[in-house]
């Protein structure tokens, strides 16, 4: 198994999570996020992403939950799951705080 | 929906997706909170004139808690623009808590100030809970003007040490004046001001009348004057020159394609207007308020100003005929202010919107005979 799975992940509080008008929108709102010159549109499947990163979810754990809500195989959800959570780190809005055994 | 996605976006393209996908739907997603009507100046020209040490006033203004209360509540009917504006914004002694309590729900603020309030503390604040922007006017390039216009002595020092101390905080800051008689002379010189400060610039010269009475006609630029300003600034002109494109299919329609309604605006269909105690309306010139959100929700007073938006322009209203509505910066509230009447020609607009035609090249560029209100 991949290990990246057995990570929890956390948002970085000075990011907001805000739905307007239909457009799920991450707003940071404070210098530590200032880099963030742009706003960031997530998708629906992202935005569902995004509301389980809560530091207890395991990425395994929220791949199943993609499987389950989505008609998307394990390893479709897996990989997509491992691209956003790398492109999330690289714009600094998500760390990890755990790792499940 | 697969697959995921994380889209990078200006604020501006967020602006322009959301307006695609709403269409002609009201939502309100942008609000203008006055948060006081006081103010420590005393501008010839203000609409509002409450004095700054008004105690009756101060009293009737919603409170810290009021105000947060209703920021959580807006941001639950799903605004996401916010403008606070006065008065002057930093007469509440509670900005501090108001504004960051406003950041922390995710609205995106902008912020109008004179600036000669600003303490260090506020500007650390704005600094680390960074607003869209602030915007500061320019009552004047020399102390002179500046302070023959707020009637302050001491206010012109005040507010260059606001501008600088956002400057150096890297706080984003707009300036912009109210180009009028007392401060005509120095127009251009504040543009080239703001140029060497890197900072971007406009000017708004359509005074609209007060609320307190007072008549300002007097301290309008003639329209030939301020078009040509409009159409001299490098910043603006192409703007106004773009109005070619987009109104010119407005123009050349029959008016009633598009004068039905009095509320042509963006009142009541995207923004409103909360007043410094609690009253809502459908933009900060249309008084009085329409609906109290202090004892109702932000969702019926939404329903009140949609209702508002159904009010139809009565048949004889001269506007209604004329080809130039597109490009004329008449609105009810101009015609209420200056006529006491939302239905009525506000020869101002109309000359000033004449001359931009002309400008553009619409009138010439027409094969019909235009009809236009005041002719």
């Amino acid at each position: 198994m991949d290990d990246r799975l057995q990570r929890c992940y956390e948002k970085d509080p000075n990011v907001l999570f805000r739905e307007v008008a239909g457009e799920q929108i991450l707003v940071p709102v404070r210098k530590q996020a200032a880099e963030m010159a742009a706003l960031y549109v997530l998708n629906e499947t992202s935005a569902f992403v995004w509301n389980l990163l809560d530091g207890k979810h395991s990425l395994a754990e929220i791949r199943d939950c993609l499987v389950a809500e989505y008609e998307v195989t394990p390893e479709t959800a897996e990989s997509d799951l491992f691209e956003l959570i790398e492109r999330l780190e690289g714009l600094g809005v998500v760390r990890v705080v755990a790792h499940v055994m | 929906m697969w697959p995921m996605s994380c889209e990078e976006l200006t604020y501006n393209q967020l602006g322009e997706n959301i307006k695609a996908r709403l269409g002609g739907q009201r939502v309100p997603l942008s609000v203008t909170v006055g948060l006081t009507d006081r103010c420590n100046l005393w501008c010839v020209h203000c609409f509002v004139h409450d004095p700054a040490r008004d105690q009756e006033l101060r009293a009737r203004e919603l409170t810290t808690e009021q105000w947060i209360d209703l920021f959580d509540r807006l941001a639950e009917a799903g605004c996401f623009w916010m403008t606070m504006t006065g008065g002057e914004i930093l007469l509440r002694p509670d900005f501090a808590d108001l504004y960051r309590h406003a950041k922390q729900r995710g609205f995106l603020l902008s912020l109008l100030t004179n600036g000669t309030l600003l303490t260090p503390e506020l500007v650390a604040l704005l600094a680390e809970w960074y607003p869209l922007v602030v915007e500061i006017t320019l009552y004047g390039l020399t102390r002179e003007t500046y302070e023959a216009v707020t009637g302050v002595a001491g206010a012109y020092d005040r507010c260059l040490r606001g501008v600088r101390m956002f400057l150096e905080a890297r706080v984003p800051l707009r300036l912009k004046t109210i180009a009028m008689v007392p401060t005509r002379h120095e127009v251009r010189a504040m543009y080239q001001f703001a140029a060497e400060l890197g900072v971007e610039f406009r000017h708004d010269g359509v005074l609209f009348q007060t609320f307190h009475g007072k008549d300002i006609r007097d301290l309008r630029l003639p329209p030939e004057e301020l078009v040509a300003l409009d159409f001299a600034n490098p910043k603006a002109a192409p703007d106004l020159r773009r109005l070619d494109d987009r109104y010119r299919d407005l123009v050349e329609k029959a008016p009633h394609d598009f004068q039905e309604y009095l509320y042509t605006c963006g009142g009541g269909l995207r923004s409103f207007y909360v007043d410094p105690y609690g009253g809502m309306s459908l933009c900060q010139m249309t008084r009085p308020a329409v609906y109290d959100l202090v004892s109702g929700t932000v969702e019926e007073g939404w329903e009140v100003l949609g209702e508002l938006r159904q009010r139809r322009v009565s048949k004889d209203f001269a506007c209604l005929h004329c080809h130039l509505a597109g490009i004329c910066q008449r609105c009810p509230a101009f015609s209420f202010l200056e006529h006491g009447d939302p239905e009525t020609v506000v020869e101002y607009a109309c000359a000033i919107a004449r001359l931009r035609a002309q400008e553009l090249g619409l009138v010439d560029s027409m094969a019909k005979e235009l009809v236009v209100a005041g002719s």
